[in-house]
């Protein structure tokens, strides 16, 4: 069930009234229920993979964390975490590149590769059990209740596609008693809203013109390769928080504050700041499970932190998927972490904290040239294959097939244009200018407006639904 | 009801906030929308989008000559191609000139049904099949789809290609369910691809590419697409701003192109290059249309669409001019019949549109001295041809 379907908002809406009608005691099985409803709509075979994982997770963190925390307890732990994913995900992917690796040292290996389908949310769902043991293993103290370990695992607003919630996120939530306030259903709303504009009428409608110029067999010129890796830049923005708002409104609705995911990254004048504020969960989970523990296993040795940090972030490339521009795209972003620790740190600003300071362009250059890097990350991370990644940056680089689209029609780079325009207005206005306009004045006629942007966003969520819009064809 | 419900309800913030004012603001919206329906409906007419009533089509008897929802709803109009295995049949095939009527008056008829007029006393039966912007992909599979039945299977293919249309790659997406729902169709559109690899490679990858999208697993239809469906339909039908979504949104992109075209200056005569790669894409694919029909026994038939004579057009005239040329090239080389009908139709027969001259399509008379033309240049041929029954008796 996506988040954006009619389905899933009737599910929402029964699930709202119902969780809220039911007594107390019972509400926490309904969610789970629920949960577990919503998983298995997809393929419910997978529901008995997530409830053995949960009843692994559960029992071990108990049973044998809680108890007897020692090293080789918590990798075997990990190692039992990690082991679905590596199956269903990184099959594929290890035997095509042991073969490649046995025929180039001179063996005859030609496995068939097995195809095997990737459970939805595995990525996520491992990486939050793996927290949850460590965070067991480092004195966190274990959920007791078989009832709210499930609900912290299969809580269906951040299953799919995160934020990456960790137990102390929302512990509380699960443990306590939940009340439904006006804030909570407020805000909740707002944010469902917010991520469905999001994703329907901003992503996806660029989504169409991306995988043009994406498309392995296309040999875009320069000005397609623009409009691609700018739109995609836009697209996956959109797309990623626009899936985190809908997580985090459905969960307040519930009266669960999920962790926030992005925080408008192209502001970010470093990438080091970049990373603050993309995929936050996922960053966060990066440097503290995986970055920061090799780096104090090894902190009598301080040349290996570079090393690390090009490793953590090769993984947080291959977790996004199990092919090599994916682990080119986190090499890259290692990179820029790296220089902008050492010989770029005078290049990038240092503050993060945001709005118009006395060092203002040389955080607008930061700005400028992290959106550029970052950019060049897309490519890779977007592009069939590094062949073609490499094709289309040679073609950014290098000016070639004139200033007309060769395969795209001029629509297609008037629309990316134009949103583009749009997504530097918004970031500026949001620089700058945002704080200014928050005042009791400017608030009392936001008042008033609100109501019909609300209704306005629902009737643009409705019309530029994907269904709706295949009907369209024009003249001229 | 629980005291949480109660409490929310209770909250005076909720009575004062946002939530009414949206609710009430969508209520209005939906009557709006309700009051548009009409409104929407003449519009998409007058852009020439939809023909003017297909209600006509409800009959089971109705005299259907041509696919009335213009490539939006191909199966439903399949079963009214007249049998082809008794009586020699002939498709034509091309965008809205075939069927778009410019300010229709009672008596008019598109090509194809004057075509059929004129040729069903001697035999010879005409359905159209036509829908806007028809690119030459589009025209190849309706090729294909009316080869894989013998009843729908013509002795004729007339295809008017038209020069702007081969800016145009991709099956529209209704076509691309009708191709999802036959396997039998994918088959046949697979087998063309291997066999066309080496002839035509750029269609031959971009055929595999459109059955590679049938088969990506995001795309094939489960039970909770069709539960998804049902649910999107019967929420349309008790509120017509879900209802008229299509509608809706075809009213805001044509807006979206005014405003456009008013904001860059854009006329329906500002000049249009051709864009190389599926300028390249639509020539393989006309010429693989030819060799698929020659292959099935179809008579394949091209010509160059009627073009208004007084009106400046979008076209390039060196590029309009080559296109001609080589399509001339291409008859010569693979032996098809071929007209140019440029100047079929005069001056005073052509609708205006946007406030200019419509250089594409024209008034009813237009569309009988199209279907007089085709007559002449074609008919002796087609009434030559034999159905395939007696043919093989």
């Amino acid at each position: 069930m996506m988040f954006t379907t009619y389905s899933y908002f009737g599910f929402l809406l029964i699930a709202f009234l119902v969780h809220w009608s039911l007594p107390v005691a019972w509400r926490k099985a309904f969610l789970v229920g629920a949960s577990y409803f919503f998983y298995c709509t997809w393929r419910w075979e997978f529901g008995f993979l997530l409830l053995g994982v949960s009843l692994f997770n559960w029992a071990y963190g108990r049973w044998v964390l809680a108890r007897c925390a020692r090293g080789w307890t918590l990798v075997l732990g990990i190692a039992a975490n990690s082991l679905p994913l590596v199956y269903f995900k990184y099959t594929g992917f290890l035997v095509t590149n042991l073969a490649g690796a046995v025929n180039l040292l001179g063996g005859h290996w030609h496995p068939m590769v097995p195809t095997v389908l990737l459970p939805l949310g595995i990525s996520f769902f491992t990486f939050q059990g793996i927290a949850y043991l460590v965070d067991i293993a480092t004195g966190e103290k274990p959920l007791e209740r078989l009832l709210d370990f499930l609900l912290f695992k299969a809580l269906w607003p951040q299953l799919i596609a995160g934020p990456i919630v960790r137990l102390g996120d929302i512990r509380n939530s699960i443990e306590g008693e939940r009340r439904l306030g006006y804030d909570d259903f407020s805000e909740g709303s707002r944010r469902v809203l917010l991520g469905l504009v999001k994703k329907v009428v901003l992503a996806d409608s660029l989504a169409a013109t991306v995988d043009r110029v994406f498309v392995s067999n296309s040999t875009p010129n320069t000005i397609e390769c623009l409009t691609g890796v700018l739109g995609f830049g836009m697209q996956i923005y959109f797309d990623f928080s626009a899936y985190s708002d809908l997580a985090i409104g459905s969960a307040r609705l519930f009266g669960f504050r999920l962790p926030e995911n992005f925080n408008w990254p192209y502001l970010a004048p470093s990438p080091r700041e970049f990373w603050n504020r993309w995929h936050m969960t996922l960053s966060s989970w990066i440097r503290d499970y995986l970055f920061t523990p090799l780096v104090f296993a090894t902190r009598n040795k301080p040349m290996l932190q570079p090393v690390w940090l090009l490793g953590a972030m090769a993984v947080c490339g291959l977790w996004h998927g199990a092919a090599w521009t994916f682990v080119i795209w986190g090499i890259w972003h290692g990179l820029l972490l790296l220089l902008n620790q050492t010989v770029l740190s005078r290049v990038f600003p240092k503050t993060s904290s945001p709005g118009v300071s006395a060092s203002v362009w040389p955080r607008v250059a930061g700005m400028v040239l992290t959106f550029v890097l970052v950019h060049v990350g897309w490519v890779f991370f977007r592009a069939p294959s590094v062949h073609h990644a490499l094709g289309i940056l040679h073609h950014l680089i290098v000016p070639c097939g004139g200033l007309r689209p060769t395969f795209l029609r001029e629509n297609d780079v008037l629309l990316v244009g134009v949103l583009f325009v749009g997504f530097v207005l918004a970031h500026v206005w949001q620089a700058f200018a945002a704080r200014e306009c928050s005042g009791p004045r400017s608030r009392a006629w936001i008042r008033w407006v609100r109501p019909l942007a609300y209704a306005s966003m629902i009737v643009a969520a409705i019309v530029f639904d994907k269904e709706a819009t295949a009907f369209v064809y024009f003249q001229f | 009801m629980n005291n949480d419900l109660f409490l929310l309800l209770r909250d005076r913030r909720f009575w004062q906030g946002s939530t009414l004012w949206v609710v009430g603001w969508l209520v209005a919206a939906n009557l709006a929308a309700g009051r548009l329906s009409f409104r929407l409906g003449e519009e998409r007419t007058r852009n020439l989008l939809t023909q003017a009533s297909p209600a006509e089509a409800t009959h089971p008897n109705a005299n259907v000559r041509y696919d009335l929802s213009v490539g939006e709803d191909l199966p439903r109009y399949l079963p009214y191609v007249p049998d082809g295995a008794t009586r020699p049949l002939v498709i034509l095939c091309g965008m809205s000139q075939m069927y778009a009527i410019n300010e229709r008056q009672p008596g008019d008829q598109t090509i194809s049904e004057w075509m059929d007029d004129a040729l069903a006393p001697k035999g010879v039966r005409v359905f159209g099949m036509a829908a806007p912007n028809l690119c030459n992909e589009e025209a190849l599979f309706l090729l294909v789809t009316t080869l894989s039945h013998p009843q729908t299977k013509p002795v004729a293919f007339i295809y008017g290609a038209c020069f702007d249309k081969f800016r145009n790659v991709d099956l529209r997406p209704n076509l691309l369910a009708f191709l999802r729902s036959r396997s039998d169709l994918q088959r046949r559109l697979a087998d063309v691809a291997v066999r066309c690899r080496g002839e035509y490679p750029l269609a031959s990858e971009k055929i595999l590419g459109t059955l590679g999208r049938l088969h990506d697993s995001s795309a094939v239809p489960g039970d909770e697409d069709r539960f998804e469906h049902k649910l999107r339909e019967t929420l349309g039908r008790q509120a017509p701003l879900v209802g008229l979504r299509k509608e809706l949104n075809a009213a805001v992109q044509a807006r979206v192109y005014l405003l456009r075209n008013r904001l860059l200056g854009i006329t329906p005569t500002t000049k249009r290059p051709v864009i190389p790669s599926r300028y390249a894409l639509n020539r393989q694919f006309l010429a693989l249309l030819v060799d698929l029909a020659r292959d099935n026994g179809v008579e394949p038939i091209i010509f160059v669409n009627p073009l208004n004579p007084v009106s400046d057009n979008p076209y390039v005239a060196s590029d309009y001019a080559e296109f001609k040329n080589w399509l001339a090239q291409l008859a010569r080389e693979k032996h098809f019949p071929t007209a140019n009908l440029e100047n079929a139709v005069p001056a005073g027969e052509w609708g205006v549109f946007n406030g200019g001259p419509d250089f594409k399509h024209f008034k009813g008379t237009g569309h009988r001295l199209t279907a007089q033309a085709l007559v002449e240049n074609f008919g002796p041929l087609l009434l030559a041809r034999k159905p395939r029954l007696e043919a093989s008796r």
